[in-house]
């Protein structure tokens, strides 16, 4: 018996011993890598079946991070070149940083954002339940409004509460901690107003038990999806180059998109796990193209800027033109 | 009602000691529980040691076993000692024939366990886990564990107080036989003042950190209950113990 | 016992010549005498009765659970039905998505529990054993047990990165803290008198923690396993939130953000299969390495 037992913590104890060396292997050679993190597989796969990625002149590599911090965390710790992320996200960056962001130190710049700019398609939206008898923005007050902060989500929550005139206490804010927790409370009758992307609460808008109030377009949110890069990355001659390839062959990906919606739906319910119902929706609704990071862009930006640091959101005032680099928009709009 | 020839009878041992204590006194929080205690113990000498609680009999056991360190005083004692305790203290996860040896391991070791343990008549618990024991099996084990040593001192802490009325007969007979074999000097700390006069060659009485009064025990062993002698130590000891003799019979 | 019984029979039956004086100076008496030997055939129904229940009762639940479903008392988001789970399995299997998943969420769990789990041994036995090792350990430990796994994903992502090593560490702090707070206790609960004993008997400083520390504190130190087991499993969800692209964590976080209930519940099946297995395979090694414990009972 006692030799059993000794056998059983000798085991433990080998098979830890074995795990200590992980096998690591790194890509070896010359050839210039490029990190990517995404939040989900969603846009990688499409990319990958859109066939644009063939004969790439780099190693490109993806990294599913889902969440903003992660993918921030991912990018600070070099572990990620770029990442994907919400235009607001650097805009809270830049405003919590201690040290002030200029045109040579920012760690992190944006170097492509898209959207759907079909305006059926809103990226985010302010959703009301049709039982709760919301008939304008003179009614939200009062009401359980479930958003979650940080992004462009947190922005319409802010932006739709100041269109109709009313301060946070007028209201009663359920702040969750992403829009799924978010769409879910909504969805399931515990709030009244949903802020947030469209997706999470497009089946209950289907139904006919919930609509849409506003839109991101009406509070002129840019609500931009974007990939941030690594200020070295940037600044890394075969980086950029690697980097201007892989934005320009992102660009091809969107032009084959909304021609090969049945493929994206397949994907979606075979790697997404999405009902076909879901599916269709979000296929046509992730249907984008780029938006050059251009002055008109960066005007709008500033302007939310302006608003988060007036709610009290962000602590200083701050310039978010050096958050973008137009170093990349001939490969993402060649036109512009 | 004193014997005649007690006092008479106590005479220093010629013979060399087994336990030798000069002048030992430990005190917790400035109280002196022993109090410059002397004596000495011959090899083979069985010594019963009474008193009320909190009279520091077991705070003597503690020293002689080495488990405890004097204040005052020196302390000489047998390299090899042993203890039963008022529980067995056996390791439940050990078999017991791995108890009797506790800390060694092997062919030799399990044949000196199955002596000793035939010696306390459970042979047949050799593989037995601890856990399945009664009381008293569990105590004559921890008896064996005691025994295998060949301590020079033996020393008992109340071991039978747990045990049922019948058991603790059985185990007096089985501590003499076992003593009669072995031969060690023995300390055996107790309540029951029948148990020290049936077991001891010398009965101390413990009061107030001091020995109070030491008695001889002249009666051939094995005792009987019933001799008169028996009986007029049994009162002169209930005496010292400031239980009188009316409420003490039963 | 006997006697009190025996009593109650007197008293009960007035044909006896007992006095009936128990009775009359208000003394209440039970009958505890058997009643008549069930039958063999009421016993076998007895125990039939129990099989029937035992399989009987999930079976009716899932069947109210369906119909409640099938006629939509309950919206299917909010709680998917029995084929609506059985659907999602069907769809994970034949995707490849689960026969994946398990050994890649297993080979994560496996690894992190036994790296986690022999660092929280080690710490256990020195802060258990070493006055100078609780002092280094404790308190720390102490501390960042209570840290929600969570929130430090993006931690973890600076500091150990977003490879497949990143994902075990996840694991591996998982379960340091249950295999060390267990196996502290499990040292530290030894009877004082057990180690006295030992020191009586001349057992040196290893003789003593081998053979009677080490042993007495095994099952502590096995729960400790079993709760680490558990945590290994649990924090895949949070492990596979980093670079995963399978495992079963994977595919509860892409349920969670797709809306699949049917999956995730699906997931949670999964789980709590996993939970058995992992009882059942600590039972075995309960078995083994702790022969002198009275056995429990399996029904």
């Amino acid at each position: 018996m006692t030799l059993t037992r000794r056998q059983v913590l000798a085991s433990i104890g080998a098979v830890s011993v074995g795990l200590a060396s992980p096998a690591i292997v790194r890509a070896a050679g010359s050839r210039t890598k490029l990190i990517v993190g995404t939040q989900d597989i969603a846009i990688q796969e499409t990319v990958i079946a859109s066939g644009v990625l063939d004969g790439l002149p780099f190693d490109l590599q993806w990294a599913v991070l889902p969440g903003p911090a992660a993918q921030l965390s991912g990018l600070y710790s070099k572990a990620l070149d770029v990442g994907l992320m919400g235009d607001t996200s650097l805009i809270i960056e830049q405003g919590r940083a201690k040290l002030d962001w200029t045109e040579e130190n920012a760690p992190l710049q944006i170097v492509a954002g898209w959207r759907n700019s079909d305006r059926a398609y809103p990226p985010v939206v302010t959703v009301v339940r049709n039982d709760a008898k919301i008939n304008g923005l003179e009614d939200l007050r009062g009401r359980k409004w479930a958003y979650n902060f940080g992004g462009f989500n947190y922005l319409q929550y802010v932006l739709s509460r100041l269109k109709a005139g009313l301060k946070a206490t007028d209201i009663q804010p359920v702040q969750l901690t992403d829009q799924f927790a978010a769409a879910a409370a909504f969805n399931a009758g515990r709030t009244d107003v949903y802020s947030g992307g469209l997706g999470a609460v497009h089946a209950t808008v289907e139904k006919g038990d919930a609509r849409i109030l506003l839109i991101s377009d009406e509070l002129d949110i840019p609500s931009l999806t974007v990939f941030s890069a690594r200020g070295d990355v940037i600044r890394d001659e075969a980086k950029a180059v690697a980097l201007t390839e892989f934005l320009g062959r992102v660009r091809q990906h969107w032009e084959w998109f909304p021609s090969n919606l049945a493929t994206v739906e397949k994907i979606y319910i075979e790697k997404l796990k999405q009902t076909p119902g879901d599916a269709k929706f979000f296929a046509a609704n992730a249907a984008s193209r780029f938006f050059p990071l251009n002055a008109e862009l960066i005007r709008r930006e500033q302007r939310i800027a302006d608003v988060l640091f007036e709610s009290g959101d962000l602590p200083k005032k701050i310039k978010v033109d050096i958050e973008f680099s137009q170093k990349f928009n001939n490969a993402t709009s060649p036109a512009a | 009602m004193p014997l005649p020839d007690q006092r008479a009878s106590f005479a220093r041992p010629a013979a060399p000691a087994a336990v030798l204590l000069k002048d030992v006194s430990r005190s917790f929080a400035d109280r002196a529980v022993l109090d410059q205690i002397n004596l000495t113990i011959r090899p083979g000498e069985f010594v019963a040691v009474l008193g009320p609680s909190g009279t520091g009999k077991t705070t003597l056991l503690r020293l002689l076993a080495g488990l405890d360190q004097v204040d005052a005083g020196s302390i000489i004692v047998p390299a090899v000692r042993s203890v039963v305790f008022q529980e067995p203290r056996l390791v439940p996860a050990k078999r017991v024939w791995e108890n009797v040896v506790l800390g060694r391991r092997g062919a030799a070791a399990r044949a000196r366990a199955g002596t000793a343990l035939t010696e306390v008549g459970l042979a047949g618990h050799a593989d037995a886990w601890p856990s399945t024991l009664s009381g008293g099996e569990a105590q004559r084990v921890a008896l064996a564990r005691a025994l295998v040593r060949e301590p020079g001192l033996l020393l008992l802490d109340e071991p039978f107080a747990a045990l049922d009325a019948l058991t603790r007969i059985k185990m007096h007979d089985l501590v003499l036989q076992l003593w009669q074999r072995h031969h060690p000097a023995v300390v055996l700390v107790t309540h029951d003042v029948d148990e020290a006069i049936l077991l001891a060659d010398r009965i101390l009485v413990l009061s107030n950190g001091a020995i109070g009064v030491e008695l001889p025990v002249g009666l051939s062993k094995p005792r009987d209950r019933a001799d008169p002698l028996f009986a007029a130590l049994r009162a002169q000891l209930l005496a010292e113990l400031g239980v009188g003799a009316s409420t003490a019979a039963h | 016992m006997t006697d009190i019984v025996s009593l109650a029979q007197y008293a009960l039956s007035p044909k006896q010549e007992a006095p009936a004086a128990p009775q009359t100076k208000g003394l209440v008496l039970v009958d505890l005498t058997p009643r008549a030997r069930t039958s063999h055939l009421s016993a076998a129904w007895q125990v039939w009765r129990g099989r029937l229940l035992r399989v009987g009762s999930p079976l009716a639940i899932l069947l109210v659970w369906q119909i409640a479903s099938g006629f939509g008392f309950v919206a299917p988001e909010v709680l998917p039905s029995p084929l609506d789970i059985i659907a999602a399995f069907r769809e994970l299997i034949a995707m490849g998505d689960l026969q994946s998943a398990l050994p890649v969420s297993l080979y994560r769990s496996l690894s992190g529990l036994a790296i986690g789990g022999t660092i929280g041994l080690t710490i256990g036995l020195f802060a258990g054993l070493w006055r100078v090792g609780e002092e280094i350990f404790d308190a720390p430990l102490q501390m960042l047990r209570t840290i929600p796994f969570i929130a430090l994903v993006p931690l973890f992502i600076t500091w150990f990165g977003i490879d497949e090593s990143a994902k075990i560490v996840v694991i591996v702090a998982a379960t340091i803290f249950p295999m060390y707070l267990n196996t502290y206790a499990g040292v530290r609960g030894v009877d004082p008198k057990l180690t006295e004993a030992a020191k009586v008997f001349g057992l040196d400083a290893r003789q003593t923690t081998l053979h009677v520390i080490l042993p007495t504190a095994l099952p502590s130190i096995l729960l400790g396993l079993r709760y680490a087991a558990g945590v290994a499993l649990l924090a895949l969800v949070v492990a596979e939130q980093i670079n995963a692209r399978s495992g079963i964590g994977y595919i509860l976080n892409n349920a969670n953000m797709n809306q699949r209930s049917d999956i995730i519940v699906a997931g949670i099946i999964v789980y709590a299969v996993l939970g058995i297995a992992t009882d059942l395979v600590m039972r075995v090694i309960e078995r083994i390495a702790l022969p002198w414990r009275p056995k429990l009972a399996l029904a």
